[in-house]
């Protein structure tokens, strides 16, 4: 079973008002338990209104969620419970950053459980540490963090919660190469050693491809496109066409077929394309590859 | 004229960070001892680890913040001379790096309004100036909408349509594609080239993305509050161990080509760029192959 689910899900805002949008329309999808959802979109598509209605932050104008089976707006209960086992990062992450210190910050979520003080302190160490966020930090007001400090603190909040489903938008937006390759790396372990569920909504084609195992992609409040990520990226035209793209050493190998080089572009990883080139140059006579 | 429209001499800038406490947190400044020479119509990319000091500095340039010591000057007037705050305004504008921090209207068009009000500039060449801008961004159409009720990425376009109605002889933009989607991005891109080759307008551009500092004529690389690298894209990325082991990295064809030549594939010094990294391919493919 899957354990989110929408049926039918359409959000509007400014409600019959002169600005009315509807910023996520008529969405059915499914979630299962353990996947790594990928969620691509151009610019005001609905991907953050879309995921916001995961964990009952927004209430759908009609339509249902399901979170194992059951509305979360089926009682008070549902609600919070949706809230505990879905845990979302905001895009930007001055939305959720409100406390007296970083440490005070990171432990919000792990106290609202109701966990032990020693577990709290072991959650908020571990998942500073995960962030890269350094110790001294922790005492910092997070208003006086620079942009890419903020996000780390951001992350690392949601993360101490240990939630069943993660839930994160945009989060390597303003980290550095290291922070993005460390955020992503640990959310990858997370999900392998808890089986848990992880939805990434991200403009990095590159991060899409390399880690989702499944994704959807948005175009005008709607799903367009719903797959692997290997059928999405091979839709290249169409993903241009909404402001997307392919990731980038697909776009070498679709140049280099363009040349008329005997190459796949069925290729969207680097260790996709390290391998098509080994093949090429070890078939041609002479190549230098041994 | 001066010919530098940026100068800054011995600059150091510390936050006072207080803790919990009350009592000072002994922290290393976020600017420290830094001199360097913006040239007029220079294009400048500038890269640093979370927390390097980027968007402090880029507050130096436009006595946002003054210097502790040392002195930044701007179009040629002290930015600690209080009485030049509005000529400094007119020389150098600036994209912060969160855009609600930017939003000052209620609506989007007087949003962008703002900064050409505030320059003296005619009502008649602000209207002007406000739709052209927007247009460029691709904003147009959300003229009467409120800023802070658009998505991420809108918010971003709506913060750069800003700086580009004021006209000013410098832009400083503080990670203004962080959270665009992919056309967005090369979009903004082409506008930042556009000004700056045109216009003649210098851009500093303070980024995360390799691939886009690769685009600029300068790089300057910022390491705990001090600039660590400055030279060519070429020149800078060349210094592979500097950068990994300051958190960043090189551009991912650059990274990809790497990987190849590790191979025995036997690709030139120097790609940065997916045309260059397709081209040098095709050349050691046709070389193998005759
Ligand atoms: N609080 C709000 N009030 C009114 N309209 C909103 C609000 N938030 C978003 N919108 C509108 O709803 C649409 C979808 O926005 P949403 O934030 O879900 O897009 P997104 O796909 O996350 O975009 P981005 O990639 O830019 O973050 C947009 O047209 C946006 O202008
Ligand atoms: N308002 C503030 N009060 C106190 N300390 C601050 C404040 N803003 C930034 N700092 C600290 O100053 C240092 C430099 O911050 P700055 O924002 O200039 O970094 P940055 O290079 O822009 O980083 P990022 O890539 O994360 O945006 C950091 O260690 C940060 O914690
Ligand atoms: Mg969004
Ligand atoms: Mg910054």
């Amino acid at each position: 079973m899957s354990i989110l689910k929408t049926t039918n899900l359409t959000h509007l805002y400014g409600q019959k008002t002169l600005f009315e949008v509807t910023a996520v329309k008529n969405i059915s999808i499914e979630i299962e338990e353990g996947e790594f959802l990928g969620v691509i979109g151009h610019t005001g598509s609905g991907k953050s209104t879309l995921i916001q209605h995961f964990n009952g932050l927004l209430k759908p104008d009609s339509g249902n969620v399901y979170l194992d089976g059951r509305d979360i707006w089926e009682s008070k209960e549902s609600v919070r419970k949706a809230r505990f086992a879905v845990g979302l990062c905001f895009q930007y992450p001055e939305y959720q950053l409100f406390e007296e210190t970083v440490y005070r910050d990171i432990s919000f979520g792990p106290k609202n459980m109701g966990l032990a003080e020693d577990e709290i302190d072991r959650r908020v160490q571990r998942a500073a540490r995960f962030v890269g966020l350094r110790e001294e930090l922790l005492s910092k007001s997070p208003f006086d963090l620079s942009g890419g400090e903020k996000r780390r603190a951001a992350i690392a909040g949601v993360m101490a919660m240990e939630p069943r489903v993660l839930i994160l938008d945009e989060p390597t937006a303003g980290l550095d190469p290291r922070g993005r390759d460390t955020v992503l790396g640990f959310v990858k372990e997370y999900r392998q050693e808890t089986g848990g569920t992880v939805v990434l909504v991200s403009h990095s084609m590159d991060d899409i491809a390399r880690l989702a195992t499944r994704a959807v992609v948005m175009n005008r409040s709607e799903i367009a496109m719903a797959g692997t990520v290997d059928e999405i990226f091979s839709r290249g035209g169409e993903l241009l066409e909404m402001g997307l793209n392919v990731p980038q050493v697909t776009r070498i190998f679709l140049d280099l077929r363009g040349r008329g080089l005997p190459v796949s572009a069925s290729v969207y990883t680097n260790e996709q394309g390290e391998k098509e080139l080994l093949r090429l140059f070890q078939k041609g006579n002479g190549g230098g590859a041994q | 004229m001066s010919e530098n429209i940026i100068e800054f001499k011995n600059v150091t800038y510390a936050y006072d960070n207080a803790a919990e406490d009350g009592n000072p947190i002994d922290a290393d400044p976020a600017v420290s001892n830094i001199s360097l020479a913006i040239k007029r119509g220079e294009f400048v990319a500038v890269l640093g680890h979370n927390g390097s000091g980027k968007s402090t500095l880029a507050k130096l340039c436009n006595a946002i913040l003054t210097p502790q010591g040392g002195a930044v000057m701007s179009g040629g007037f002290d930015t600690a001379d209080e009485s030049r705050v509005l000529d400094i305004r007119r020389t150098v504008g600036m994209v912060f790096q969160n855009p609600d921090n930017q939003i000052v209207a209620t609506v989007v068009e007087d949003d962008v309004a703002f900064g050409p009000e505030n320059l003296g500039v005619e009502p008649l060449e602000i209207r002007k100036r406000v739709d052209e801008a927007l247009t460029a961004v691709g904003m147009y159409g959300f003229r009467l909408y409120e800023p802070h009720k658009l998505s991420g990425g809108q918010k971003q376009r709506v913060a750069i349509a800003g700086v580009i109605a004021m006209r000013t002889d410098c832009i400083v933009l503080d990670e203004p594609t962080a959270m665009l989607d992919p056309r967005g991005r090369l979009e903004v891109m082409d506008i930042i080239k556009k000004l700056n080759r045109e216009l003649g307008i210098t851009v500093v551009l303070i980024t995360h993305f390799m691939d886009e500092a690769v685009q600029a004529g300068r790089v300057i690389v910022m390491d705990e509050g001090r600039i660590i690298l400055d030279g060519t894209p070429k020149e800078v990325f060349a210094r592979k161990e500097t950068l990994r082991g300051t958190g960043l990295d090189i551009p991912q064809a650059a990274a990809f080509a790497d990987r190849l030549r590790a191979d025995g594939i036997p690709l030139p010094d120097g790609i940065l760029t997916a045309e260059e990294c397709a081209d040098a391919i095709a050349y050691a493919y046709a070389y193998a192959n005759n």
